[in-house]
């Protein structure tokens, strides 16, 4: 390859939708460009970097290794650009396109997507949110662009990594309504003779719930593990089982539920969840917005 | 090697092992401790010469040494079990077990509770694991990494047993008294709203997106979630719809508000099975807890079609998430 001026700088933009979308049908919607037009410009691309980029794997395309070589820099490339671009005309969220793929601990689902989705209704009707299943490796997903943001328990330490604390992890206990064995309350005997279900999420990498609990003298009889909060609050509701959840979510979902909320019987040590994200999204001003969206209705009420 | 020098049971340690991929979880299988079963895989290193396990971010790995060995020993060991043991023989008051288990999201809610109370009742020593549905499922019913799936039935596999306990409609829910679906949802209507659904790679695996292409309506998903418990909440509270299966339409309008409608055009049914690995079939806990499975399906009053039916579908029928 000669010179900058013999690329068609465009066709980075195809790249990247490309890989997003996982489909040529998807770029080309997300790009408002026909298919062909997008099978085409790929073509131009494998020419240009004489390697193939995409194949086909059942509806869809995959990347090859020379793509995933490539995202990384064309993206950090796209969003300087991006960023140039949009300092000169402020996000016009009416008309703004665009899909987001955001990694969500689920117990955090209640409190924000569907406020987000009303905001996306009223105010952004072109921006979409994927909430993606767990990457076994989340800075790489970060890295890649595969996913813009990460909210979980804990946090992840690689250099180009922000992140901000978004909420305590507050423990609370709960029961069905009118558990017969809760009509004192709860305490420490209440606690470790009942059968639990048990919340093993995958997004938790830091935080050993067990351990905090056994360091407050509580034990487990654990009859049923799961990796979703939802899961523990139905099966809580009609069995005579207990669950340890945030706080902040058995109180949404107490209106769904028929459970009661608890304090633990012990204390447990401060644990925090985070939001995390690429430092090349930082000046990214849809990313931003995004960022901000999810910030305040996830955080704790100020004071 | 002469047979003499090997403790077997050190084989029953090394199966658990391979199957839950972690010393921990072995433990648990076998109603052991973590050290007995760390202990028990030192001894046969040293015998066979190889690390057999690795360690890998969740748990152990099996080495190439390892996969060549499990299936003859497991083909081993069930021979003793079908020898040695029958289903009446376990106790279950003092039973101690942890299965792995995929329960789709849609029948959690409703076979779970029935299965714990009888676990808390009668077998106390019984506990599940619920591990999240991958499109790679069928492969961990034959690796071992779980025990049981109730789900769908995604491709020919001779070698697992699936039993069908349940077919249902599409139908789709919106938040009570949405105001731009009226009493009856109209295809039109169903293409203008806005929709949340399961997540490109999963939604891939039902035949909803073909069933509405065929009357031009393309859903505007304007939220995609990897989880069917995601949906119920963000329609109760939103202006988004979301077409579900009719089981798990019920589950959701028994805790949230909100409104069930017929789809406006015609799809296929949804399908659920209860899946087990052909090597499970002697083994008397495994029989236990799929016999109270499929006892309480059929008492919750799943339609079966096995009953109604005479046929199996055609075509590789969609998993549940």
């Amino acid at each position: 390859m000669a010179e900058l001026r013999d690329i068609n700088l465009n066709l980075l933009v195809i790249l990247e939708a490309v890989y997003d979308a996982g489909s040529i049908s998807g770029a080309g919607r997300s790009l408002g460009m026909t298919q062909p037009a997008v099978s085409n410009a790929l073509v131009r691309l494998r020419r240009l970097v004489g390697e193939e980029l995409f194949v086909r794997e059942g509806r869809g395309v995959v990347p090859t290794i020379a793509a995933d070589r490539l995202i990384g820099p064309v993206r950090e490339a796209l969003a300087l650009i991006r960023s140039q671009m949009s300092n000169a005309e402020p996000l016009e969220l009416a008309t703004y396109r665009r899909q987001f793929r955001i990694l969500l601990y689920d117990a955090f689902e209640p409190l924000v997507l569907p406020p987000l989705l009303r905001e996306l209704s009223r105010a952004a009707p072109g921006v979409s949110i994927e909430c993606v299943r767990p990457l076994p490796d989340i800075i790489d997903g970060l890295n890649s662009g595969r996913i813009d943001i990460a909210c979980f328990a804990g946090t992840v330490s690689a250099p180009e990594i922000q992140c901000v604390p978004l909420r305590r992890l507050d423990s609370a206990v709960i029961a069905r309504r009118g558990h017969p064995r809760l009509q004192a309350g709860m305490d420490r005997d209440v606690f470790n003779s009942l059968g639990h279900v048990v919340l093993l999420p995958d997004l938790l990498p830091d935080v050993a719930v067990d351990s905090d609990l056994a360091a407050g003298g509580l034990t487990r009889q654990i009859r049923y593990t799961v990796k979703r909060a939802w899961s523990v609050a139905a099966i809580v509701e009609s069995t005579e089982l207990l669950g340890v959840l945030p706080r902040w979510f058995a109180t949404a979902v107490s209106g769904n539920f028929q459970i009661s909320i608890h304090d633990l019987p012990a204390r447990l040590p401060d644990r925090w969840t985070y939001m995390h994200w690429h430092a090349r999204n930082t000046v990214d001003p849809g990313h931003a917005w995004l960022r901000e969206q999810v910030l305040s209705l996830a955080c704790d009420e100020p004071g | 090697m002469n047979l003499k020098r090997l403790d077997l049971n050190l084989l029953v340690a090394f199966e658990a092992i391979y199957s839950t991929g972690s010393i921990s979880a072995a433990a648990r299988r076998l109603g052991t401790s973590q050290p007995n079963v760390s202990n028990a895989l030192a001894r046969l290193r040293r015998l066979i010469g190889d690390p057999l396990f690795v360690t890998s971010r969740h748990g152990v790995e099996p080495t190439v040494r390892a996969r060549q060995m499990i299936a003859p020993i497991r083909e081993a060991l069930d021979i003793v079990r079908t020898q040695f043991l029958r289903a009446d023989s376990i106790g279950l008051a003092t039973y101690e077990r942890n299965f792995r288990i995929v329960v789709a999201d849609p029948f959690e809610p409703v076979l779970m509770p029935p299965i714990l109370r009888e676990i808390t009742e009668h077998a106390p020593g019984v506990s599940v694991e619920s591990v999240p549905a991958s499109p790679r499922f069928a492969e961990e019913l034959r690796a071992g990494t779980i025990d049981l799936a109730c789900y769908s039935f995604p491709l020919n596999a001779p070698e697992l047993v699936a039993v069908p306990i349940f077919a249902g409609n599409n139908v789709v829910i919106s938040r009570r008294n949405h105001p731009l679906v009226g009493k009856v949802l109209d295809q039109r209507t169903l293409g203008l709203l806005r929709h949340v659904a399961l997540v490109p790679e999963l939604r891939s695996m039902f035949p909803m997106d073909n069933d509405l292409a065929a009357y031009g309506i393309r859903r505007r998903i304007v939220c995609a979630v990897n989880k069917f418990w995601s949906i119920p909440s963000v329609v109760e509270q939103s202006d988004l719809v979301c077409v579900v299966p009719d089981q798990f339409a019920r589950v959701c309008a028994r805790n949230f508000a909100v409104d069930l409608h017929e789809a406006p055009v015609r799809m296929s049914l949804t399908y659920g099975y209860v899946l087990w690995h052909v090597r499970s079939r002697k083994d008397p806990g495994h029989q236990w807890l799929r016999e109270t499975i499929v006892r309480h399906f059929r008492e919750q009053g799943f339609k079966s079609m096995a009953f109604s039916t005479p046929h199996l579908p055609q075509r590789p029928l969609p998993p549940l998430a």
